[in-house]
């Protein structure tokens, strides 16, 4: 993971947001120089985005639930030391993945970077001369919308996203699900951009091959 | 001159940054017309479209309101006893008004 500390640098001014409140950069600005209600405006704002992002990481809400207070807090300490290079978002998104990193470690003796983490991932199988093999080519796609509200297919998807390794199901659900951009991404995970468009691509065609598996079976 | 695709495996590596609407105009227009001659990229494109479509319903959670109050609880407690900053109580509500935060100190 990279140093929490940012560097100065000449910033373009903050877009105002739709919904009328202060930006994130004026909220940590003021909370810098003592405003407490505005980090806990910072906290109320992004709460929910990290409790996606330790939830998902870490497979547990108790596990969630202290990713979210060690992060808020080691946010809260190491404010002074946030110079807005980054976004504010993907500052935090960096600290709560690495709090939850360092849990799983702690559990299950996890890898020390997302780098080195076992790959077995499924994908879709091509001839020697480059075309997709027929296993590859059912269409389920129109099924999926008849089973949208499927127990049975959240399931599935559930167990599926499960499997994935760490680092793929974390850029998965940071993109596909709570909507980052690659470059917050990217910042948030201390990788580059396309490390995360490679982990997004292949983690969606190992989902894609779990659900083909699905909707086979459900036939 | 834009090069054509001639295999499907080409075509699936381009997938994720064509379906996010990223991928250089001359690269998207061979893999449509890839697809346009190819019945299982067809399929694929379909498919992986829908696994991320899925993948969002299914996933999409919201956090527990009651998690929302206990994490206010917690940085409230610990921000009392080891004040770095700010100097004031960033979940004492009582003297701004109006916060979004919901729950309070319970």
């Amino acid at each position: 993971m990279a140093d929490l500390n940012q560097t100065q640098r000449e910033l373009a001014p903050e877009e105002p947001r739709p919904d009328g409140q202060p930006g994130d950069r004026e909220l940590v600005e003021r909370a810098q120089q003592g405003d407490g209600p505005a980090f806990a405006m910072l906290v109320e704002r992004h709460q929910r985005q990290l409790y996606r992002l330790a939830l998902r990481m870490t497979g547990s809400e108790a596990d969630a639930q202290e990713v979210l207070q060690e992060a808020f807090l080691n946010a809260y300490q190491k404010l002074p030391l946030f110079r807005g290079e980054a976004q504010f978002s993907s500052w935090l998104y960096r600290i709560a993945a690495n709090s939850a990193l360092m849990r799983l470690r702690r559990k299950r003796r996890a890898p020390d970077t997302l780098a080195e983490q076992p790959l077995e991932l499924a994908g879709p199988r091509f001839s020697a001369e480059g075309y997709l093999e027929p296993a590859s080519s059912s269409d389920w796609s129109q099924r999926a919308d008849e089973k949208m509200m499927s127990g049975e297919l959240g399931d599935a998807i559930n167990k599926a996203v499960a499997e994935l390794p760490d680092d793929y199901r974390t850029v998965f659900l940071l993109k596909d699900v709570d909507g980052l951009s690659n470059e917050d991404i990217a910042n948030a995970l201390a990788l580059t951009v396309p490390a995360v468009k490679s982990r997004l691509h292949r983690a969606r065609l190992a989902l894609r091959e779990k659900l083909g598996e699905f909707f086979d079976g459900a036939k | 001159m834009t090069s054509p695709i001639h295999h499907c495996k080409e075509c699936v590596d381009l997938l994720g940054e064509y379906v996010e609407g990223v991928l250089p105009p001359d690269r998207a227009k061979a893999l449509e017309d890839h697809l346009s001659t190819c019945p299982p990229c067809i399929t694929f494109v379909r498919t992986y479209r829908a696994t991320r479509k899925l993948c969002r319903n299914a996933l999409a959670t919201e956090m527990p309101k009651e998690l929302m109050s206990s994490l206010s609880s917690f940085l409230g407690d610990r921000r009392r006893s080891k004040t770095r900053l700010p100097t004031t109580d960033p979940f004492d509500t009582t003297h701004v008004a109006p916060l979004p935060l919901r729950g309070g100190r319970g």
